[in-house]
């Protein structure tokens, strides 16, 4: 009885830019541009030394529609390397690289299969009549809103089949719907293993123990933003010709870990104490991130007298910098992206709405606000935040920025905080 | 607070000079202008919160003279106390206050304040005590008391205005639309020129195409002129074989032809010539062999049919072997006889000798038979141990004897000293008898001891010496009694000799004990030697022999018998001896005679036969060893005979066989015919090279068959000059190719520089930092006017629902003043100006900037009003002292004014200053009750 063994990856990303401080840290820089590179070369790697049957991406091979060349390039020398070992490779496209996309028309290797914009079934072996059939999909475009699982043929009997696609499933609220499809169409597809990609972060939708399918996002294979937070990688699924899937095994492959960590300014009372607090924190995000380089950010909360200094413009930013001088030298670096405020005044918050003043008025204000979608939006008008969002130039960069109703609780917590700091008096002035 | 009367020593132009009994709730004061109405307002101001400093803008009213400067006032408090306030120029600029009740007793002045109810010097000249001008400059007064009474308690105007600028400072410092500087506009800008140079290195996109478009048009282009080259070379190859195969094309042609004349033999035999001599030569070869195996045959025949002199000897083969192999024996055998003959005869002579000690019975077979054993020796030694002790016995028994007969002599002896002394009476009768008995009973009992020695039974031995001794013993006391008593000596000697007697009695008795003993003991010792005797009778031992006699011959025999075990040795080995000299001479004898060998009587010429018996034996074996192996070579050699017929036979078969091949009988013919074959097969042979060369020429895959087609239509010199032809045509070719993979390899540059370029990425990078920092800092913009929203809703519904107390009364005042046409007075927050809302349908706002002068004036004296009320609520209600506030009122709005006035002099004592006749009459009309006071008339 044959076991095929196969590595699962989705959304490589290639040549993914990281949206942080580049600017100020050009050597790091290269480090960030190359990081989804060096993730996929891990993957190339470990396929080779597991000895894989197969290599199978879930889509999103490229971060742009318009793909780099040098991207499509080290992406084609890696399948030249699976393909010398007699690794086959299994390739469809999603909405961030659909069919349509420009290529720079590089020969694929030998074993090197990409699925084109109807399903379509390739065997591991061609030789071996027991060997897993790999039926996939590509985006023909990236606007593809219809239902791909379903379009699916019935799997061939008596081998293992695995089903490869780019999708939404259960119309994910964090992930664009591209080709929505719901957990019942891929239970009842009658394949043995989902190979998913679109969501970013890994899941298994289905384990081993829930039956066939087993259905698998694996994230993505490098994080690059601070809501990738934690380890990414890949999945090395074992299939047999009758048990289905034997095992399911997660591996990293990233290079640079992304994390943020709360610090409470409940007990803090100076700067020194507030950077050794983030100090201890970093040094323990070091650790877990098992050599790999560090991006973090700082969440800053609980409440205290340092409050009405943080919320000082520009304040932030210097301690950052603070950060970074200690440790962006580091190799591997650890690199403070951005410090949050999310603390509080040292007020009681209660109190002060229980009075008859402005200050109480505006807290039963916000209090109304969180309670009220209608009373947000008003504000949201009223804040005319279309003279931004809405600018000519400035739009096609916000759109997906522009916040939403979520955000912007968050962000009246926030204002609230700055307000207070200003409006009410403290101890201290009071003195 | 109600000032009764004011009593001025000297205050601007005012000197001593009093107004009393102002008693009335309102109170217009009357005179031109000039008349002091100004000052009185500042005397009273002063009076009740000191003089100003020097650097002060206000009017310090100094007098010029020697009047003091001040004055008092004399007041009477809610509560009804009456108090005299005075104050003079002092040691401060404010002045020395004094504070005396209605009795003149002084009072502490720091109470003055709180009599004052806290208000202070602003507040009283803002709200209480004011002119036209300071009426209108009522909302630039930035006083915190005041404020706080327009604005609310715990609203800090300055701080949210504070808030409000720093918010849209904050906002509009990362964006402000149309502005350039802001970093949302230089992100923008920037972002702007990363896409376009984005755009610039996407070309190069197009470029990648073009260069990869024109390398996959050149590769095959290659591929053609490739191809063509090896099509050219293939023919230039060819063209190479045809004039390389000329020479041997044209050769081949002759031989042909040759071929040609000569007929074919079909079937002709290979190397014919060869292989018929090699016939003939082997057919000499084998008669020879058939002669010579002949003649070997025949000879060995007859060799093997011829006798052996003295061929019988091999029938005694054994015996001779045993001739050979005993005659060594023979001779040692010969030689060692008389020797030990001669030590047999000195062995028997010393067995005779010793024989002979032992005694004449003795023979070698007794010795032999005899068994000295260990068990004889320890009998031996057991009887001369007893028979040692029997005679020790008796030794013993004697010396005892002697011993006893000593003491019985003694005992006698003293006996016979006492006889001496004694009679010597008889015997009783009577005693006769018993002594008669005594004598009987020993007697039986020796008669029962040698009855029991005799029948050798140790009873009757012991009751006969039992019985002796009993009698002996018996009459012996017989005796001695007789004789004790038939003494008649003393007693004393009379006990000693009957003493004596017992003693001897008894030495008597242990003497026949003794006695008895020895001769048990001779008895005894008489049984042993008899037993002895007995012992050596018994194994033929003489009788004389005494026990150690006896060991030393045992030695003897052992001796003996030892020395007859060597004899009968050696006389056995003689005898054998001498049996096998006999046998061989026998046997010798035996076999000589068979083969006319004689022997003589001696030893000599037994041993001369042997060795000719053993010499002609050899001769006689090793013929009939050559015989026998010519009998069998005799067998081979038929074989071998027969064999070289066979192949001589065979020999002649083949080669008539082969001369069949040839078509003949004849060998000459055959050779004849054969050297024909020869000829053709050289030259089929040198067709067939020339053909393995041209082979070799053209290549496995040429088909020969089209050879003579394509080079009889061409001559050597013109395919040498199509040759040339192609060689150009070649070159031309290649260098062509040469100069498309140079252009190959240009285009790999270039698409390798194009691949490895990482501009694209790195202005991606670009793009994408400054994307997250525009919407890091949209985050940020976001927040800010999500603040200044939340400050600006918060205000407006504040400004509408949280107004000051004061300002709801203000406008209860204004709307009156103003006949209802303004419903609404406001202070909007953190602003120093305040809002009116005009009635009508729709309300309109508008701020007091907007507002006539007059109208103007009418709101601060509704919202002067609204303080006195407001303050008055809590706090002691301070007199209104105003000048000159309703000049610029129409006539129907004085009127509501004064009306008002009257309404607030129900609760706080009001001074009005005025200069217009229309105005006191105006108050004299609307307030019932007021007073009046003439400045111009005489003081009072």
């Amino acid at each position: 009885m044959a076991n095929y063994r196969f590595i699962h990856a989705a959304d490589l990303h290639l040549d993914s830019q990281f949206g942080v401080l580049s600017a100020e840290f050009p050597e790091l820089a290269q480090i960030l541009r190359t990081s989804t590179f060096e993730a996929y070369d891990r993957i190339i790697d470990l396929c080779i030394e597991e000895k894989v049957d197969a290599l199978l991406i879930a889509g999103d091979v490229f971060d742009s529609v318009d793909r780099s060349l040098g991207a499509e390039w080290r992406f084609v020398i890696g399948l030249e390397r699976l393909s010398q070992q007699g690794i086959k490779s299994f390739v469809c496209h999603g909405n961030h690289d659909p069919l349509d996309g420009w290529r720079a028309g590089l020969d694929w290797p030998v074993g090197a299969y990409q699925f084109g914009s109807e399903p379509h079934a390739i065997p591991f072996d061609e030789a071996d009549p027991n060997s897993p059939l790999v039926t996939g999909i590509s985006y023909p475009t990236q606007e593809v809103r219809n239902n791909l699982v379903t379009r699916f043929p019935p799997p061939t009997s008596n081998r293992p089949s695995i089903g490869l696609v780019h999708a939404n499933v259960g119309a994910d609220t964090g992930h664009e719907n591209y080709a929505p499809c719901t957990i019942d169409d891929l239970i009842t597809s009658g394949y043995d293993y989902w190979a998913l990609g679109h969501v970013h972060t890994r899941r298994e939708l289905r384990g081993r123990n829930d039956g066939a399918p087993v259905v698998v996002y694996p994230g993505n294979t490098q994080g690059r933003h601070r809501n990738e937070r934690g380890p990414r990688g890949v999945y090395i699924v074992e299939m047999d010709e009758s048990a289905g899937v034997m095992a399911l095994d997660f591996h990293p492959t990233d290079g640079i870990r992304w994390e943020e960590f709360e610090c409470s300014i409940d007990e803090l009372e100076t700067d020194q104490e507030l950077i050794d607090a983030v100090d201890e924190n970093v040094r323990i995000a070091i650790d877990e991130a098992d050599g790999r380089h560090l991006i973090y950010r700082v969440l800053l909360t609980g409440s205290g007298s340092l409050h009405n200094s943080l919320v000082q413009p520009n304040y932030l930013d210097d301690l950052q910098r603070q950060f970074n001088l200690t440790f962006a030298e580091l190799r591997p670096f650890a690199l403070c992206e951005k410090i949050v405020d999310s603390s509080s005044t040292q007020f009681d918050r209660d109190q002060l709405a229980f009075g008859t003043d402005f200050v109480a008025d505006l807290l039963t204000f916000i209090n109304q606000l969180k309670n009220d979608p209608e009373q947000r939006t008003q504000l949201k008008n009223r804040a005319e935040l279309d003279a931004l969002f809405g600018h000519s130039r400035a739009r096609r960069y916000l759109k997906d920025s522009d916040p939403d109703d979520s955000s912007i609780v968050e962000l009246i917590d926030q204002a609230e905080r700055f307000l207070l700091s200003n409006l009410v008096e403290t101890e201290d002035e009071s003195l | 607070m109600r000032i009764d009367a004011i009593n001025i020593d000297g205050f601007g132009t005012f000197s001593d000079r009093n107004f009393g009994q102002i008693d009335s709730p309102l109170t217009v004061i009357y005179g031109p202008n000039e008349a002091g109405k100004s000052t009185l307002l500042g005397y009273l101001r002063q009076i009740l919160f000191g003089f100003p400093t020097r650097r002060a803008t206000e009017n310090n009213y100094l007098i010029e003279g020697n009047v003091q400067h001040g004055g008092s006032l004399n007041v009477t408090m809610d509560d009804g106390r009456r108090l005299i306030v005075a104050r003079h120029a002092g040691r401060y600029a404010a002045g020395t206050v004094t504070l005396h009740d209605d009795q003149n007793n002084p009072i502490d002045t720091t109470e003055l304040p709180g009599l004052l109810g806290g208000a202070t010097r602003s507040v009283f000249e803002s709200i209480f005590a004011f002119d036209l001008r300071e009426l209108s400059s009522f909302n630039s007064a930035d006083n915190e008391e005041i404020a706080s009474l327009l604005y609310g308690a715990g609203m800090s105007a300055p701080r949210m205005i504070a808030t409000l600028q720093k918010v849209d400072k904050a906002k509009s410092d990362i964006f402000r639309p149309g502005g350039h500087n802001q970093p949302v506009a230089q992100l923008l800008h920037q972002l702007g020129e990363t896409e376009s140079s984005l755009r610039t290195v996407q070309n190069q996109s197009s470029e990648f195409r073009t260069y990869r478009r024109e390398h996959a048009e050149i590769e095959v282009c290659i591929g053609e002129i490739g191809q063509s080259i090896i099509e050219l070379q293939s023919n230039r190859r060819l063209l190479n074989r045809y004039i390389e195969a000329w020479e041997t094309w044209i050769d081949l042609g002759i031989k042909r032809e040759r071929l040609q004349e000569i007929p074919i033999f079909n079937g002709f035999p290979e190397n014919a010539i060869a292989r018929l001599k090699n016939f003939e030569d082997k057919l000499t070869t084998a008669r020879e062999s058939v002669k010579k195996a002949t003649d070997r045959h025949q000879s060995a025949t007859d060799a093997s049919a011829a006798a052996i002199p003295h061929e019988s000897i091999l029938e005694r083969t054994i015996d001779v072997k045993k001739i050979v192999e005993q005659r060594g024996a023979f001779a040692g055998s010969v030689r060692d006889l008389p020797k030990r003959q001669e030590e047999l005869d000195r062995d028997e002579a010393r067995i005779t000798e010793d024989l002979s000690t032992l005694g004449s019975d003795w023979s070698e077979q007794r010795v032999e038979d005899f068994s000295v054993t260990i068990a004889l020796r320890d009998q031996i030694e057991q009887s001369r141990l007893a028979l040692q002790k029997a005679e020790q016995d008796i030794r013993d028994q004697e010396i005892e004897i002697k011993r006893i007969e000593s003491e019985l002599s003694d005992a006698k002896q003293r006996s016979n000293e006492f006889d001496l002394e004694s009679t010597d009476s008889d015997i009783q009768p009577a005693n006769r008898v018993q002594l008669l008995l005594a004598i009987a009973v020993a007697a039986i009992g020796l008669l029962l001891a040698i009855a029991g020695a005799l029948i050798e039974s140790t009873i009757f031995i012991g009751l006969g010496i039992g019985a002796g001794v009993s009698g002996v013993l018996f009459a012996a006391n017989l005796l001695h009694a007789h004789g004790a008593q038939g003494r008649g000596i003393s007693n004393a000697d009379r006990g000693r000799l009957l003493e004596n007697r017992r003693i001897e009695e008894r030495l008597l008795s242990q003497l026949n004990s003794a006695e008895q003993a020895k001769n048990q003991s001779k008895q005894q010792r008489s049984d042993k030697y008899k037993s002895w005797r007995n012992w050596l009778n018994s194994n033929g031992l003489p009788e004389s022999l005494s026990p150690v006699g006896a060991s030393d011959y045992l030695t003897q025999i052992d001796t003996t018998k030892g020395r007859v075990t060597v004899v009968t040795e050696r006389r056995n080995r003689v005898i054998a001896i001498q049996d096998d000299v006999d046998e061989y001479r026998t046997l010798v004898s035996d076999v000589g005679e068979l083969v006319e060998i004689s022997i003589g009587d001696d030893s000599v010429s037994v041993q001369i036969a042997a060795t000719e018996i053993s010499e002609l034996f050899d001769s006689v074996t090793a013929d009939e060893r050559k015989r026998a192996e010519t009998k069998r070579s005799v067998r081979g050699l038929a074989t071998e005979l027969a064999s070289v017929k066979r192949e001589l036979q065979q020999l002649e078969n083949e080669l008539a066989q082969l001369l069949n091949e040839g078509g003949t009988e004849n060998p000459v013919e055959f050779r004849r015919l054969a050297n024909q074959h020869f000829q053709r097969q050289e030259l089929e042979n040198s067709e067939q090279n020339l053909l393995d060369s041209l082979r070799h020429i053209m290549g496995p895959d040429y088909d020969l068959a089209n050879l003579d087609s394509e080079l009889s239509e061409n001559s050597k010199d013109q395919m040498n000059t199509e040759l040339d032809s192609l060689d150009s045509e070649l070159k031309n070719m290649e260098q062509d190719r040469a100069d498309l993979n140079i252009r190959v390899g240009e285009l790999n540059t270039k698409i390798s520089t194009l691949v490895d370029d990482d501009q694209a990425s790195i202005l991606r990078a670009r793009k994408a930092s400054l994307i997250a920092d525009l919407q890091d800092h949209a985050v940020d913009w976001t927040r800010y006017s999500l603040a200044m929203a939340l400050l600006e809703m918060t205000r407006q519904k504040y400004e509408e629902e949280r107004q000051p107390a004061i300002l709801g009364r203000a406008s209860s005042y204004f709307s009156e003043f103003t006949y209802g046409r303004y419903e609404r007075v406001f202070s909007p927050l953190g602003e120093s100006e305040f809002h009116v809302v005009e009635a009508g349908p729709t309300p309109q706002n508008k701020p007091t900037s907007k507002l006539s002068q007059g109208t103007l004036e009418q709101l601060y004296l509704a919202m002067r009003f609204a303080a006195v009320e407001e303050f008055g609520e809590k706090r002691e209600h301070l007199p209104v002292v105003v000048d000159e506030v309703l000049v610029n009122f129409d006539l129907e709005r004085a009127k509501k004014a004064a009306a008002a006035f009257g309404k607030i002099a129900e609760s706080n004592q009001v001074l009005v200053f005025t200069c217009h006749p229309w105005i006191r009459d105006l108050f004299e009309d609307a307030v019932p009750g007021a007073g009046f006071i003439d400045l111009d008339a005489s003081p009072d």
